[in-house]
């Protein structure tokens, strides 16, 4: 195993002013061995083949009939068998492009680092200004959008509240709309209900930037596919992910078990029924559209059998993230992880010692995509403040794999010996130039014991609000280029026309 | 609240154990800094700068003996020059493992890289008032309480003095923390607040009564102890002659560097590498050529400076784990236990800060491959003030961890699909202080926070737990060393 010292002529040049930041991948860690990896692997691929995946409506499943795997139209079950899933497994690209709006935003998926998101889908946000929690609209998902633009740990966006004050059928085109006017990062589309969604989504990709031709290059667009735990897909959402990968859009397959209620309670039972769905989506894909650009998404929730709201950063969740990301990396696929998922409802302790273990335990996964920044109890709302310390967590744990020099000048032995016993380093020229090599933190508390108290014991938190508010109020993205809104909106027009006809 | 995590050390049968057990954190992961040949460098680099610049050693006695040991001691300037064949030596001589034993021999502490065990954390001046919850001076019943609570709590391995003892004279501070200490748990102590060969002695003399004799406490040190460099390279009088004297009780001996980078320290890291390595080389060099084969242990626990201060840098980050990792690399290369520290916290109060900061810190020590003894809890804003409640809300962190750890369990049981459910959910980690409530509740209930939880079960446990007392008459002879070590004044 190599030393993170040894990764340091790979990392990254000079990054100042860049939009974007990666989280190097690093020397790692498994949770499994090779023989348990190749064993939940063997399971999951058996379940492809003999249990089979359910495929609800549409005409998917007549098509990967045609495409060789073995269909009951009864129980609208598709079987595949292994050869013919370890076939297809091969043939995604093993490098994605998630293109920005802004080239300089332009992300690398190609196993050497990981990218941190935006997404989940709250249905509520902590209000930045009042700190309350209420209903979230297509104003808030703008601003979220604008801060995640600002902020340069931020890799690529997803929504990460719905826009409520739209109709549930307008929400995907909607959401999409509103963040690419609201950012020139990366996009990533988690709401496409079927396929007249996902060919109006790339429509909208391809009106930014400019055709088909240029989409296929520059996928301003990706698509992350839900299962239907335990073991089905919807027809319609197979076909929106068909219609992405043809025209070149990366497709990524992810389950969301809720612990004991839709898949085996077993870390390991849950683990092969999730990596069964992700992969049955995969392979289908790769019948359907040979080569289409395919990644892995891995999402847990565990119920604690109490009724009460699940926990997703316990040693079960943790597991379940790096667990998933071997499975899917065993296969060359690039994985979406979870990786601020907490059940706190407030920045307080429990959100960043979660937010402390998944970052970690996300990054020695190697994971390829970090998603859910800034979501607070176990997904249901949206706090500004908790995504800007999300990022601080992301931004201490992103210095760990770029190491530190070790020759003459920093062994600084000859330093060491012209102090001698007894004195200090303070004034040393080798000090001076050194001493701001240093991680600089922008939320933690640096002022003394009395001076918190005079000032009425802040926390993190509110520096990040504070931080947030200002953020929203100055910072103005990129703009989309005259006449491409109107362009969107008449897709939109068309597509809501469509429904309703 | 009072989930009992499952047992881990199995407890040895008769010599009065209980079924008591601490929990243990064992490592499955390691991830790795240095090259090797960074390694040799680091280690290089020491050696020459104990042969060439040396350790100011404050003590006459200690200097001759090193002289006599043969070191090359320069008396004018109190410079000890250690050859690198001798640091070699002296190394050879270190034990690869050692036990840390306990009052109850259930909870005796096997020091052999097989597993890490969870420490209190000490030793401060203030302490958050369990009622109040504001800071204040801490006192002698501060330090018993603060150990009753440390005894009930599972994941916490052995005791620190957690408080200063601040209402008793400062030269029976040692004295008073070895029996508040002993008579408030039944948990191995490490006693870190001797400044002098005085008291070592009375402090040895107290350990031997309540173990039953010198052999019986060199079969089983129910206190090991460490002393402090001051950074750069100085030993002081006091401490090196306190661990001498411990060494030569037979008492694991380690040393610790809490090196400062900038300032006690160079600026970079693999300067301060170098810097720090070299003090716990030279401390557990000096007990070897003194004390042959005294266990001993390597204790890096740097700390940051604020540069716009000059005081303690609470909002440190990537650079400790990167520490962390590299310290432990040294520790491996050199066979010996190693004292890491981590579950400190730049914070004041146990909110989003102290969280994300544990937390990485003690992912950090999992990934380092080995720890055996993880320091600490029970601190907050630099270990400066101590407060109960960290040490419930970091029990939860370090069960959690520990589960984290032992994996996935697969099995062809484990694999099936269908069946089970009910059964099965038994097994998930159960948090205890995480807010589970509904949004909704929560806001109807004040907005609890994890630290009320815990506040609560450090109430409940002051309020109910006697840990087993020490007998009558041992604490009668440990009062009679107290009255006595207080007369010298």
């Amino acid at each position: 195993m190599s030393a993170i010292n040894n990764l340091r002529d790979s990392a990254p040049a000079a990054e100042h002013d860049a939009r974007v930041l990666p989280l190097q991948r690093g020397p790692g860690v498994t949770v499994l061995s090779e023989d348990e990896l190749a064993r939940l692997d063997a399971a999951a691929l058996g379940v492809l083949e003999e249990t089979g995946i359910e495929v609800r409506g549409g005409a998917v499943l007549e098509r990967l009939g045609a495409a060789g795997a073995e269909i009951d139209t009864e129980t609208r079950r598709v079987r595949f068998p292994r050869s013919l899933a370890e076939e297809a497994l091969r043939l995604p690209p093993r490098e994605l492009l998630l293109a920005g709006r802004d080239p300089a935003c332009d992300l690398r998926v190609d196993g050497t680092a990981g990218w941190l998101s935006t997404g989940g889908h709250a249905t509520e946000i902590i209000d930045p200004e009042t700190g309350d929690r209420r209903p979230s609209t297509g104003a808030d998902l703008a601003a979220v959008s604008r801060l995640a633009d600002a902020v340069p740990h931020i890799g690529f966006v997803g929504a990460s509240v719905t826009v409520l004050d739209v109709p549930p059928s307008a929400r995907p085109l909607h959401e999409l709309y509103v963040q690419f006017a609201n950012t020139s990062k990366h996009v990533q589309l988690m709401a496409a209900a079927d396929a007249r969604d996902a060919r109006a989504a790339v429509e909208i990709g391809r009106i930014i930037v400019g055709d088909e031709r240029q989409l296929r290059e520059r996928p301003v667009l990706s698509a992350l596919v839900r299962s239907r735990s335990p073991l089905a897909h919807e027809g319609g959402v197979l076909e929106a992910a068909v219609a992405f990968a043809e025209a070149g859009v990366p497709c990524g397959f992810v389950a969301m078990p809720v612990g004991s209620a839709t898949s085996p309670v077993t870390a390991a039972g849950s683990l092969v029924a999730a990596s069964a769905e992700v992969l049955a989506g995969v392979v289908a894909l790769q019948l359907l559209v040979p080569g289409a650009a395919s990644f892995c998404g891995a999402r847990v929730r565990t119920a604690d059998g109490t009724g009460s709201e699940a926990t997703s950063a316990g040693p079960e969740g943790l597991l379940f993230l790096m667990a998933s990301a071997e499975l899917a990396h065993r296969h060359g696929l690039p994985v979406h992880v979870g990786t601020f998922a907490t059940g706190a409802k407030t920045p307080d302790w429990q959100a960043g010692l979660a937010g402390g273990l998944s970052i970690f335990a996300s990054w020695l996964s190697g994971a390829d995509m970090l998603g859910d920044a800034g979501l607070l109890g176990d997904g249901r709302a949206f706090s500004a403040a908790e995504m800007l310390l999300d990022t601080e967590l992301f931004d201490l744990v992103r210095q760990i794999p770029l190491g530190f020099e070790v020759d003459e000048e920093a062994l600084a032995v000859e330093v060491i010996e012209k102090v001698g016993p007894g004195e200090h380093f303070l004034g040393e020229p080798h000090t001076i130039r050194h001493m701001r090599e240093a991680w600089a933190s922008r939320f933690m508390g640096k002022d003394t014991w009395e001076a918190w108290e005079e000032t009425g014991r802040p926390e993190p938190s509110s520096r990040a609000a504070e931080r947030a508010r200002e953020l929203l109020a100055s910072h103005e993205p990129e703009p989309l280029a005259p006449g491409v809104e109107e362009r969107i909106r008449e897709v939109i027009v068309e597509r809501e026309h469509d429904t309703a006809g | 609240m009072s989930t009992t995590p499952p047992a881990e050390v199995a407890p040895p049968a008769g010599n009065g154990a209980t079924t008591r057990a601490i929990r243990a954190l064992r490592h499955p992961w390691t991830v790795e800094v240095l090259t090797e040949d960074q390694v040799e460098r680091v280690h290089g680099a020491a050696l020459r700068v104990l042969e060439r610049v040396g350790l100011e050693v404050r003590s006459e006695s200690v200097l001759r003996d090193l002289g006599t040991a043969g070191a090359k001691v320069d008396e004018a300037k109190m410079r000890v020059f250690l050859p690198p064949a001798m640091v070699e030596e002296c190394l050879a001589l270190i034990p690869p493992s050692f036990l840390m034993a306990a009052r109850d021999p259930a909870l005796d502490l096997p020091i052999d890289g097989s597993a890490g065990f969870l420490s209190q954390d000490g030793t401060a001046a203030f302490i958050v008032d369990a009622e109040t919850g504001e800071r204040r001076a801490s006192t002698l019943k501060d330090l018993e309480a603060v150990t009753r609570v440390v005894d009930a709590v599972p994941e916490v391995g052995y005791l620190w003095p957690g408080v200063a003892p601040g209402d008793v004279p400062p030269h029976t501070q040692a004295v008073h923390i070895t029996r508040a200490m002993l008579g408030n748990s039944t948990k191995h102590a490490q006693h870190n607040e001797t400044y002098s060969r005085r008291d070592a002695q009375a402090v040895l003399e107290m350990v031997r009564v309540v173990a039953g004799g010198d052999r019986a406490l060199r079969e089983r040190p129910i206190v090991s102890t460490y002393q402090c460099c001051i950074s750069p390279l100085v030993y002081d009088k006091g401490p090196i002659e306190a661990a001498v004297e411990f060494a030569r009780g037979g008492l694991p001996s380690g040393f610790v560097s809490m090196g400062i980078p900038c300032a006690t320290a160079p600026a970079t890291l693999a300067g301060t590498l170098v810097s720090m390595n070299t003090e716990m080389l030279g401390g557990m060099a000096i007990v070897e050529a003194l004390a042959p084969g005294v266990p001993t242990f390597y204790g890096p626990y740097p700390t940051f400076m604020d540069l716009h201060t000059g005081g303690y840098r609470q909002d440190w980050g990537p650079e400790d784990t990167l520490l962390k990792l590299s310290f432990a690399q040294l520790a491996h290369r050199y066979r010996v236990p190693i004292n890491i520290l981590a579950l400190d916290t730049g914070a004041k109060t146990q909110d989003w800060q102290a969280g994300a900061q544990h937390a990485i810190s003690l992912l950090a020590v999992a990934a380092a491959g080995r720890a055996e003894m993880i320091a600490a809890t029970g601190g907050l804003y630099g270990a400066a003030v101590y407060d109960n409640v960290n040490v419930i809300l970091d029990g939860e962190l370090f069960d959690l961890v520990c589960t984290l750890l032992k994996g996935i369990p697969i099995s062809e049981e484990t694999l099936a699909l269908d069946g089970h459910t009910l059964r099965r959910t038994q097994e998930l980690w159960m948090p205890r202080t995480f807010g589970r409530e509904t949004w909704e509740a929560w806001e109807q209930a004040g907005r609890p926070d994890p630290r009320d939880r815990a506040r609560e079960e450090v109430r409940r446990i002051l309020a109910s737990h006697r840990p087993d007392p020490l007998p009558e008459d041992v604490d009668r002879e440990l009062i009679r060393i107290i009255e006595a070590r207080t007369a010298e004044g």
